[in-house]
């Protein structure tokens, strides 16, 4: 990459500049450091001081009213049964919702990368629609899919001799409803991707291995899956990151019920902070969700790291 | 200190006067703002000089956006709240006691109101509110289906109640071949508060000690949540969240034979299952110790902020007004509070008898407002209402048991009220 | 030869049926729109009205304020584009074509911020904007999310393969640095521009949670946060929500169908940079 450095600078030597060209980068990045300043690190590190006061609707007349608790509301989070729960809703819809998005998009990605398949761009597209939709519209709609009485799904279900059954108000499969609609919703992305990612495949590979007599299974495996290793490292941090922010969904489709099983951190957070106006408690509840965020990222590069060295 | 500050308001508003329009800031909400334009052109008609600018606020982000409006400066000159949020914006310092203007007035007396509905408005010994229309439950009924299953009167204690249930259930089962239901109780922690009914009746209460801690674990309270309960258990009631989204359409078909809902579903059946009519009636709630249940419905209020005190106070006279209050009810079906409007209008010698006492569905509401109370009114309610029905919900699912549930209710909503109690213990709260 | 068509033939079926599967609900959301209240209580559920009515669009913009929130979502939405591209951009053109001292220093402070979640900030954000007075108001909604490291980035590799000779031949003519930035790098960026405005617009158009806490007079209503308060006073009418959500989501789906290339190719060159 070519740089400018400070000696060429100095010895070009240009009329009719306002600011130096040493003040100019500093211009030109000062707007986004000071939003970048205003509007995230002093957030965060207010943040991080109100997660050990009891700010609360009291402390928004009169700001006497917010007490210092310590780690108060950190130790009451990790009692509350509520935020337990909220953990473990959200890893259910990680665990069960991200490998199966992948799963999913990795599925039409191979079957539209084959040239067999007509009019690729065309259903490409079609594959791709429900991730530009808006999420509370689409929330909504799915909403009605999942009625029990007059829904799409239970009508479906029905030509394969399934019970109707109220999806929504379920405690045990509301959360898998959600997650059958988040794949549908996010599949397209990650497909895209993929897409991407294996057209960067030569195509001499699959030829040799077809001299070799691989069948497409085995060229899948050999080949396919390991040079996409790159891109799936990728595309699991994406949906990761996204799906432990798991919010819209259940705030629109369940509340976050029935009896919380739907709840999710970032509901709570919103609940507790916005609902509840228990910002200090919110504020803790969303520093744990960093960790977790920063720690499980961590993990997946080093495990995939290990896995490809393999 | 507050005198010198009315005084200045006075002085302030007087000369602001003389410069031309005075200009008044309302938020009504939902389908009520919708109805009241008239009924302001009309203000503005008889008190020229005054100009109202009425803004329509959706119900379901009324809550939040008067707290946020109150947070960022920005609340209106006055504002129709609902009255279960009045102590929570008074915690905050946001209304104008409004004892003043009482004293003064011809039109707003205390006499006049329903007593459970005037309390919603008095935190301390101060009044912050009028009661501009009010709303009760009242319990929605199958007459038709309670009548074939032998019972010609709606349930008057909390045995038919259950009795009556039970005998829906097990006919609409019957009758349309499918799992069918007696009574709609919800069983999603949010906006139905039957619990609370039923608490009251058993002559329980969920707080205690000036609402301070919680009370679920007396036995009145016990009782009163085992019989909640006992309407899952039992089947009478549907599990789901979801029923409400098409409640009418449930109603009508028998999947649901009753339900505990507000005056507003007169209209909403009328409307949208025309074809039901004359086959359902309302009643009031059913009697066990007594039959208390809430006091709701909006209040006017004035915001500290305002600039316009006594405008504001003109208008809050002038919809407060018998005549004005059955308008506004013909418009948004949305009962008087003022006592006197509810027989306002005429007997026809015909017999016919247009007044709201003459009609059966609404007079019911008439009985179950003589026996309404407040919600507390603390800041915190919802978050307590939230965590009992969270903890209802798990009995009725089979989670815990009924004693289990109420030790952990117990325990959260005590710690829901440690923030009150602290105010409270070091004087900083001023009621 | 033959095999292999047939074979073609069952395959592309195959992904089309499952395109048409995918497809359904937008289907069902736009068919069921045009039905008159209380048509889609039907079972089995109707796919296409008895009658073509637009009596729920006429409820939505004439009664419940939809135009209204349309004008939001496009305003916000514009402005968001707008002021995001030439912020990120200069930032972008500085980390791309200047050597300076604090370049690391703030080139890491950049990549931070995208490993901390939104949420850490957004109570203490809310305040600030509640003390500045900007909640209820666009640029509330807009300046705490204009930075956008991701897209710094994205103008930094994109403008990095402008070649600086045409930099130095500019300075050479008298250019100020400014002047470089719109009259030479903007014009030749005009891919990323395009690609990063399209990947703005459609991300504000379609945010829910912010909206939500800022804007809490109706107002000033996003379509989603007004789509959402419809729910809670409209969920028994079917049909009125499903035209709730065609307003809300359709613009931006044909935004999106008439820039596809650029959307895509972004897409990819996010997934594959460094």
């Amino acid at each position: 990459m070519l740089k400018i450095s400070h000696r060429d600078k100095k010895a070009v030597g240009y009329p009719g500049t306002r600011w130096s060209s040493v003040n100019a980068p500093y211009l030109f990045i000062a707007p986004s450091f000071v939003l970048l300043a205003v509007f995230f690190v002093i957030p965060v590190v207010a943040a991080f001081l109100m997660s050990f006061t009891d700010f609360d609707i009291y402390s928004l007349a009169h700001f006497r009213f917010a007490r210092f608790v310590g780690l108060g509301n950190y130790m009451n989070l990790f009692s509350d049964p509520l935020f337990w729960k909220s953990m473990f809703n959200t890893f259910y819809f990680l665990i069960l919702g991200g490998p199966l998005t992948i799963f999913v998009a990795l599925l039409a990605a191979v079957l539209l990368n084959s040239k067999l398949v007509k009019f690729r761009s065309l259903l490409r597209l079609g594959f791709f629609a429900p991730v530009v939709a808006t999420l509370v519209a689409v929330s909504v709609v799915w909403k009605y899919i999942y009625d029990p009485r007059f829904g799409l799904l239970n009508y479906a279900l029905s030509f394969l001799g399934v019970a109707p059954r109220d999806w929504l108000s379920d405690p045990v499969w509301a959360m898998p409803a959600i997650i059958l609609f988040a794949v549908w919703k996010n599949f397209g992305y990650t497909m895209m991707i993929f897409l991407a990612g294996l057209q960067t495949i030569p195509e001499v590979l699959y030829d040799a291995a077809g001299i070799d007599g691989a069948g497409s299974w085995q060229r899948f495996w050999r080949i396919t899956v390991p040079m996409l290793a790159p891109t799936t490292l990728f595309v699991t941090v994406v949906t990761l990151i996204g799906y432990l922010q798991l919010f819209a969904e259940p705030y629109i489709m369940t509340g976050g019920g029935p009896m919380n099983s739907t709840l999710s951190i970032v509901l709570l957070m919103y609940r507790q902070g916005f609902r509840y106006w228990q910002m200090g408690y919110a504020a803790s509840l969303a520093f744990v969700l960093a960790i977790v965020i920063f720690i499980l990222t961590m993990i997946e590069m080093r495990v995939q790291k290990e896995g490809s060295a393999v | 200190m507050s005198l010198m500050v009315m005084l200045v308001f006075v002085v302030f508003g007087c000369s602001r006067r003389n410069e031309g329009l005075t200009k008044i800031t309302f938020w009504a909400m939902g389908s009520e703002g919708e109805h009241l334009g008239s009924l302001i052109k009309e203000f503005e008609r008889e008190n020229p000089g005054i100009y109202v600018d009425l803004q329509v606020v959706p119900w379901g982000s009324a809550h939040d956006k008067l707290l946020t409006a109150f947070a960022g400066n920005a609340t209106p000159d006055m504002c129709q709240l609902g009255n279960t949020w009045i102590s929570e914006l008074h915690a905050m310092d946001a209304l104008e006691p409004l004892d003043s203007f009482i004293a003064k007035s011809n039109v707003v007396k205390e006499a006049n109101y329903f007593s459970g509905i005037w309390q919603t408005n008095v935190v301390g010994k101060k009044v912050y509110g009028i009661p501009w229309y009010v709303e009760t439950r009242a319990l929605f009924y199958r007459k038709d289906l309670l009548s074939v299953v032998g019972m010609h009167q709606p349930p008057k204690n909390w045995d038919e109640l259950l009795k009556a249930a039970k005998l829906l259930t097990s006919y609409s089962t019957k009758l349309n071949g499918r799992p069918c239901y007696g009574i709609y109780l919800p069983v999603n922690p949010g906006l139905e508060w039957d619990e609370i009914f039923f608490a009251w009746q058993n002559d329980g209460n969920i707080l205690k000690d000036d609402d301070c801690y919680s009370n679920v674990l007396s036995q009145n309270d016990r009782e009163a949540f085992d019989y909640y309960v006992k309407f899952f258990k039992l089947g009478y009631s549907p599990m789901e969240a979801n029923a409400t989204t098409n409640l009418y359409q449930a109603f009508a078909s028998g999947y649901v034979g009753m339900f505990i809902s507000g005056p507003w579903n007169i209209n909403e059946l009328r409307n949208r299952v025309g074809y039901l009519n004359g086959k359902w009636s309302v009643a009031p709630l059913p009697v066990n110790k007594n039959r208390d249940a809430n006091a709701g419905g909006s209040s006017f209020v004035i915001f500290r902020g305002s600039k316009e005190k006594e405008a504001d106070w003109k208008l809050i006279e002038f919809l407060s007004l018998p005549e004005n209050q059955l308008q506004f009810y013909r418009g948004t079906f949305d009962l008087p509070a003022v006592k006197s409007a509810w027989s306002e209008g005429s007997r026809h010698s015909s017999g016919q008898d247009s007044t709201l006492l003459g009609n059966p569905l609404i007079s019911a509401f008439y009985t179950q407002l003589e026996s309404s109370r407040p919600f507390p009114r603390i800041p915190e309610w919802e978050q307590v209402t939230d965590k009992m029905g969270q903890w209802i919900e798990t009995v009725v699912w089979g989670k815990n048991t009924l004693d289990q549930a109420l030790i952990g209710m117990d325990k959260d909503i005590n710690r829901v009220l440690e923030k009150r109690r602290w105010l409270k213990s070091t004087g900083k709260m001023a009621d | 030869m033959k095999k292999r068509s047939v074979k073609s033939l069952a395959l592309t079926s195959v992904v089309a049926v499952a395109v048409m599967l995918v497809l359904i609900p937008f289907f069902w959301m736009i068919t069921t729109s045009f039905m008159k209240s209380g048509e889609s209580f039907s079972y089995p559920p109707r796919f296409w009205p008895k009658a073509f009515t637009i009596q729920q669009y006429q409820i939505l913009f004439q009664r419940l304020h939809f135009l209204r929130d349309f004008l939001n979502s496009f305003a916000v939405a514009s402005l968001m584009t707008v002021s995001s591209l030439f912020i990120n951009s200069l930032a972008g053109f500085a980390f791309a074509k200047y050597n300076f001292k604090a370049r690391r220093f703030m080139f890491t402070s950049f990549l931070v911020t995208m490993v901390i979640p939104g949420q850490v900030g957004m109570l203490p954000v809310f305040l600030i904007l509640r003390q500045m007075g900007m909640l209820n108001t666009y640029w509330g909604l807009i300046l705490p999310g204009t930075v956008s490291a991701f897209s710094i980035f994205f103008f930094r590799q994109y403008m990095s393969t402008i070649p600086t000779d045409l930099i130095d031949s500019a300075r050479i003519d008298g250019c100020g640095d400014f002047k470089i930035y719109w009259r030479i790098m903007l014009p030749l960026a005009r891919p990323a521009l395009v690609t990063l405005g399209l990947f703005t617009f459609l991300g504000t158009w379609n945010d829910f949670m912010w909206p939500l806490i800022v804007m809490n007079k109706d107002s000033m209503y996003t379509l989603p946060v007004a789509l959402a308060n419809l729910m809670g006073e409209h969920a028994p009418d079917t049909e009125l929500m499903m035209a709730g959500s065609v307003v809300t989501t359709l613009p931006v789906m044909i935004l999106f169908l008439a820039l596809q290339k650029s959307y895509v190719s972004g897409l990819v060159a996010g997934s594959l940079k460094e």
